[in-house]
C-alpha cells in the first residue's frame, strides 16, 4: 500500500476510459501519487485514496447517452458516499458526464450545437466560486483570470433549467466559463461544482496541458490544486 | 476465381471442392487478400535497413525505433465498403487496420487516413465526405486513439469510387512482441466481437468493380463496435505484459477462414475447429456464412493450456465474449466441426498459396501528345508565369483550402502525445525517449500524368513531411489505389508507380515495411477508372522541430530551398490543365533533407531556423498557409508564384546569410522570395490582398458542407 503522507488520488478505469493512462502520467509527472484502479475494484479500494478523479473517455461507448451507464456502477455509490463525507473529487469530460448522470452535480451534457465532436484549445475563465479550483487557491494572476485548456468532447454542452441556473450562480458554483462558447453551454459554463464544493465536473482536459510542447501548462495547477495535500 | 485457379485448388486440396470450400476458396482467391496481381512487383519492393524488425507480408510492420521500444504501422483501404455505406465503411476501416496493429502487439498511439472524393460541388460527395468524417471521428475518438495526419483530397474521378484509406501506428517494448506463428498443442480462443451475416465475403465485394447494383451489396458492408474494440486493446495490454497469449491474428477481410488457415499455414499446421463454440448473432447461419463473415472486432488468439484460466480471467474482466474454438494439431489440415459432425477437412496451403497472376502491361503509352499540350501550357499559359490573382481562387480551392473542419472532429491530441497537431506538415508525436513524426500524402494528379516520376516526387514529399518537423524518414507502407488490373493501361500504371516507388526508396534509404493494394477502383458501367493513387505513409524519428512563429519578426527572409523546377500540380489540377512531371533528383533530396536535419538538431548552437514548411501546393499558397496559419502578414516578390517541391524556410536575417552560404558550399539552391510583414498585410509581386478575404477562403469548407 502506498504512503498517504503524499496523498494518493484513485484515479477510476470504466470499460471505455481513454484518458485514464494521460490523467494517471499527469498526476504522477506533477509529483502527486496516483493509482489506476478498475471500476469494479474501486469499492473495496476507496479507502486508501485521499482523493478521486474520474477521466475523460467512452465509458461503456457513450452508448444510451454519455455517462449514464457507469453512473450505474457500483463504484459511483462509493463515490457518492466519499463525497458526502466531504472527499475531494474531480471529473474531466466523461468523467464530469458520469458526475452529472450520477446527480453528484446538477444538470445535463448535451450534444454540441455544432453536431460534431469539437478538438481545440479554448480560453476559460475561472470564476470566483466555492470550490477547490476557486481563484484564491489558484494563482492565477493574469487578469482576467483568463486559461486555456483543450475539449475534446461531441456532447458538451452543459444544460441546466433556469432555477438550477441561478442557483449556481447565486451559490458560486460555476467554476469556468468559456471566452467564447464553442457548444451552445448555458451560461457558456465549462465547469461547476457542486454546493459544498467538494465535487467539479469540466469539461476542458487538464491533463493533456503540462507541457509547454503539448500546447501549455495550465493543467498543471489545477491538478495540483485539487490533489496536492 | 479462374478456372486454372480452381484446378489448382483442387490439385491442393486433393478433391474436387464442396459448397464450404468454395465459399472460402473464393474469398481468399480474390485480390484483397491473395496480392495475385500485385505480388510479383511487391518483392522488388527495399524493404530491409537498420530500423527495420519485421518487414511486408506480416499484419504490420515493425521498426526499432531504440531503447527497446518498437513502432508498429500500417495502412488499408476500405474503399468499396465506404463508397456504399460511408459511415461503416470508414469506421470498420479504422477498426481493421487498429486490429493489424494489435495482432503485432502494438498499443495503437496514432491514426492517419488519406481519404479522396469526388467534386465537393456534388452533393453525393458532401454526403460521402461528412459519413466517413464521422465514421473515422466516432470510431478513434471512442477508442482514444488520436487521428494526427492525413489528407482529403478532391477529383471527379473519384465520385464513383471514393478511397478511404485508414493507417494505425502502436508502439510496444519490443520484448513484447508476440510471436509470428503458432505451435502445436495450443488453444484456439476466438474474442470480441459476435460472428453475423454482415460483411459476408467483403473482399470479394471489394475485388470487382462498382456496379448501380452494389447498392445491394449492403450487407458485404461490416458494423462497427469500438467499445468492443477498445476492451480488446486493454485486454490485449494485460495479456501481453503477462505474455499470456503466444500467437494472435486479427480476424479482417475473410474473417475466420483468412484468420485461421494463414496462422496454420504459417505454422505449417493443422487445427481441429469446433465451429459450434462460435458465438453467433443470429441463428440460422450456414457454416459458409460463418466462414466468411467479416463480422468486426474479432481476434484469435493461440494459447498454451496451462495459460488458458489466466486469459479467460482477464477476456471476463474487459465483458468480452470468448470461446475456446479448436486446438493446433501436428497434421497439416483444418478439421471443422459442426453439431459433433465433421464438415470438411481441408489443406489450409490451399487458400493462402495462391498462384500469382502475370498481368499484361500495356505498351509504354501514346503520351507524346500530352506532353506537348503540357508544354505547350507551359509556355503559352505558362503556369510559370501566372500572375498572384489566381492565389486567392486557388487558396479557397476544395483541395488547397484549410481541412480544420475535418480534423477538429478528431479528438487528435487523447494520448498527450501530440506536440505537431494536424495542420501543416507531418504530426510530432512525443516518445519516451524520441519524437516521431508520422505523414499520409499523395499526389494522384502527378501521378496519373507519369505514373513512375510523379510516384517518386510523392515519395520526396512524404519525406519533406518529417523532415519539416526535425526527424529523419526510417520506413513507410503504401496503400496502392489502382483501376481494374486485367487492363492493361492499369497494369502499365501500376508497374510504373512500383518501378517509382522502388528507385526512390532506394536511394532516400526509406524501406518498405508493409502496405496493401486496393485494385478494381473503377466504374463497372463505364469503365472509368480512379486517377492511380499510391497513398504513402512514412514515419521518422529525431528531435523533432516545432515551428517559432512567435519569434517572427517584420522584415524575417522567407528562403525557398531546393524547389523543384517546372513542377505545377495544384495549379494544373486547379485550372483543369494536363501537367508535364519534371525529373526530380532523389540525390538532391536527400542532400538537402540531411542538411536541414543537421540544421535542425545542431548540438552546439541553436537551431537557425523559425519555421519550416513543406512546399507542396506551390510556393505562394504555402507562404499563405504560414501567414494565415500564424497570423502575420508577408511580403512575396518572386517570380513562379506556383512553383512547387523544396522547403519554405523563414530565419533571422543574419542566419539567413549563412543559411544562404551553407547552402551554395553544397550546391542546394536557395533563393529569397519575400519577407515577414505586417500582421494582416499580404501581397504577392505588388499586388494586395485583402486579409479577411483570404481568410474567409481559407477556411471555406464548413460553408461549402453547410456548416456554418
Amino acid at each position: 500500500m502506498s504512503s498517504h503522507s503524499e496523498g494518493l488520488v484513485g484515479v477510476v478505469k470504466f470499460p471505455g476510459s481513454n484518458c485514464d493512462l494521460d490523467s494517471v502520467n499527469a498526476l504522477k509527472s506533477l509529483g502527486l501519487g496516483a493509482e489506476l484502479v478498475w471500476h469494479t475494484d474501486f469499492p473495496k479500494r476507496i479507502g486508501d485514496f485521499t482523493a478521486i478523479y474520474i477521466p475523460g473517455g467512452f465509458s461503456y461507448g457513450d452508448h444510451l447517452r454519455a455517462g449514464v451507464i457507469a453512473a450505474f456502477s457500483p463504484s459511483l455509490k462509493a463515490i457518492r458516499d466519499f463525497a458526502k463525507k466531504g472527499g475531494r473529487v474531480l471529473g474531466v469530460c466523461n468523467g464530469f458526464q458520469i458526475l452529472v448522470e450520477s446527480g453528484l452535480l446538477p444538470g445535463a451534457l448535451a450534444r454540441n450545437d455544432t453536431n460534431t465532436f469539437i478538438c481545440k484549445w479554448v480560453g476559460l475563465e475561472l470564476m470566483e466560486n466555492v470550490s477547490f479550483l476557486s481563484p484564491s487557491t489558484l494563482p492565477v494572476t493574469r487578469n482576467p483570470k483568463l486559461i486555456s485548456l483543450p475539449i475534446a468532447n461531441g456532447e458538451g454542452k452543459y444544460m441546466a433549467d433556469e432555477k438550477t441556473l441561478e442557483r449556481l450562480k447565486e451559490n458560486k458554483q460555476i467554476v469556468f466559463t468559456y471566452s467564447s462558447n464553442p457548444n451552445g453551454s448555458a451560461l457558456s459554463i465549462a465547469g461547476i461544482c457542486n454546493e459544498a464544493g467538494n465535487v467539479v465536473g469540466m469539461m476542458p482536459h487538464p491533463e493533456r496541458a503540462i507541457t509547454p510542447e503539448l500546447g501549455g501548462t495550465d493543467g498543471k495547477e489545477i491538478l495540483l490544486r485539487a490533489f496536492k495535500l | 476465381m479462374l478456372d486454372s485457379e480452381l484446378e489448382y485448388a483442387r490439385k491442393m486440396l486433393g478433391h474436387k471442392p464442396n459448397s464450404i470450400e468454395l465459399a472460402m476458396l473464393d474469398v481468399m482467391y480474390s485480390e484483397h487478400c491473395s496480392y495475385k496481381s500485385s505480388r510479383p512487383y511487391l518483392k522488388l519492393l527495399p524493404a530491409k535497413g537498420k530500423y527495420v524488425v519485421v518487414g511486408p507480408g506480416a499484419d504490420a510492420g515493425v521498426v526499432d525505433v531504440g531503447q527497446g521500444w518498437g513502432v508498429t504501422f500500417k495502412i488499408e483501404s476500405h474503399n468499396h465498403p465506404s463508397a456504399i455505406e460511408p459511415y461503416n465503411g470508414a469506421a470498420t476501416g479504422v477498426g481493421g487496420i487498429v486490429r493489424d496493429i494489435l495482432s503485432m502487439g502494438g498499443f495503437p498511439i496514432a491514426l492517419t487516413d488519406s481519404l479522396h472524393f469526388g467534386s465537393l460541388a456534388s452533393a453525393h460527395s458532401k454526403w460521402l465526405l461528412k459519413n466517413v468524417v464521422g465514421g473515422i471521428a466516432d470510431y478513434g475518438n471512442c477508442m482514444g486513439i488520436p487521428t494526427v495526419s492525413g489528407e482529403v483530397k478532391f477529383n471527379s474521378s473519384y465520385e464513383s469510387n471514393c478511397l478511404v484509406n485508414c493507417g494505425c501506428l502502436g508502439l510496444m517494448p519490443l520484448s513484447q512482441m508476440p510471436n509470428n506463428k503458432p505451435l502445436v498443442g495450443q488453444l484456439i480462443v476466438l474474442a470480441g466481437g459476435t460472428t453475423g451475416r454482415d460483411g459476408i465475403k467483403g473482399v470479394s465485394f471489394a475485388s470487382r468493380g462498382l456496379t448501380d447494383r452494389s447498392e445491394d451489396d449492403r450487407s458485404a458492408v461490416q458494423i462497427a463496435d469500438p467499445l468492443t474494440e477498445k476492451l480488446i486493446t486493454d485486454a490485449l495490454e494485460e495479456i501481453k505484459k503477462q505474455k499470456l497469449v503466444y500467437y494472435q491474428k486479427d480476424l479482417g477481410g475473410g474473417g475466420l477462414t483468412c484468420g485461421l488457415t494463414e496462422s496454420l499455414g504459417k505454422g505449417g499446421l493443422g487445427a481441429i475447429v469446433n465451429l459450434g463454440r462460435v458465438f453467433l448473432r443470429e441463428t440460422g447461419m450456414p457454416t459458409d456464412e460463418v466462414m466468411v463473415s467479416e463480422s468486426q472486432e474479432r481476434m484469435l488468439l493461440f494459447v498454451e493450456h496451462p495459460k488458458l484460466p489466466a486469459v479467460e480471467e482477464i477476456l471476463k474482466k474487459y465483458l468480452l465474449a470468448y470461446a475456446v474454438i479448436g486446438e493446433t494439431i501436428t497434421e497439416p489440415v483444418l478439421r471443422l466441426y459442426r453439431n459433433n459432425q465433421l464438415v470438411i477437412s481441408t489443406n489450409p496451403i490451399a487458400y493462402t498459396d495462391v498462384p500469382v497472376i502475370q498481368r499484361k502491361e500495356a505498351p509504354q503509352p501514346a503520351k507524346a501528345q500530352a506532353k506537348k499540350d503540357a508544354d505547350n501550357d507551359g509556355a503559352v499559359g505558362g503556369f510559370g508565369r501566372l500572375g498572384p490573382k489566381l492565389l486567392a481562387d486557388l487558396l479557397g480551392s476544395q483541395n488547397v483550402c484549410s481541412m480544420d473542419w475535418i480534423y477538429r472532429q478528431y479528438d487528435h491530441e487523447v494520448g498527450a502525445r501530440t506536440v505537431g497537431k494536424p495542420s501543416l506538415d507531418s504530426a510530432l508525436l512525443q516518445l519516451p525517449h524520441t519524437m516521431l513524426s508520422v505523414k499520409t500524402d499523395s499526389n494522384a494528379y502527378l501521378v496519373f500524368h507519369e505514373p513512375r516520376i510523379g510516384t517518386m516526387h510523392v515519395f520526396a514529399e512524404n519525406w519533406r513531411n518529417i523532415i519539416a518537423r526535425g526527424c529523419l524518414p526510417i520506413a513507410y507502407v503504401d496503400n496502392l489505389n489502382f483501376g481494374n488490373p486485367e487492363r492493361e493501361a492499369v497494369m502499365r500504371q501500376f508497374g510504373e508507380s512500383v518501378r517509382g516507388l522502388v528507385e526512390a526508396s532506394a536511394i532516400l534509404d526509406v524501406p518498405c515495411v508493409g502496405g496493401n493494394v486496393s485494385f478494381y477502383n473503377e466504374d463497372e458501367k463505364t469503365g472509368v477508372a480512379i486517377l492511380p493513387n499510391p497513398v504513402l505513409m512514412a514515419v521518422g524519428i529525431g528531435k523533432g522541430f516545432l515551428p517559432k512563429p512567435a519569434a517572427c519578426r517584420n522584415g524575417d527572409p522567407i528562403y525557398l530551398v531546393n524547389g523543384i523546377d517546372g513542377l505545377y500540380s495544384a495549379i494544373a489540377e486547379f485550372l483543369g490543365k494536363p501537367v508535364a512531371v519534371p525529373a526530380i533528383a532523389m540525390e538532391q533530396e536527400k542532400a538537402t533533407g540531411q542538411f536541414l536535419l543537421g540544421q535542425m538538431g545542431d548540438e552546439s548552437g541553436k537551431c537557425p531556423f523559425k519555421l519550416v514548411h513543406d512546399n507542396s501546393k506551390g510556393l505562394g499558397i504555402s507562404a499563405l498557409e504560414l501567414a494565415l496559419r500564424y497570423g502575420f502578414g508577408v511580403q512575396l516578390d518572386t517570380e513562379d508564384l506556383f512553383r512547387e517541391g523544396g522547403y519554405l524556410i523563414v530565419t533571422s536575417q543574419e542566419a539567413g546569410k549563412s543559411l544562404i552560404s551553407s547552402c551554395g558550399k553544397r550546391n542546394i539552391p536557395i533563393i529569397k522570395i519575400g519577407e515577414i510583414g505586417n500582421c494582416n498585410s499580404i501581397s504577392a509581386n505588388g499586388v494586395s490582398f485583402d486579409w479577411a478575404g483570404l481568410v474567409e477562403r481559407y477556411n471555406i469548407l464548413p460553408r461549402m458542407m453547410g456548416y456554418g
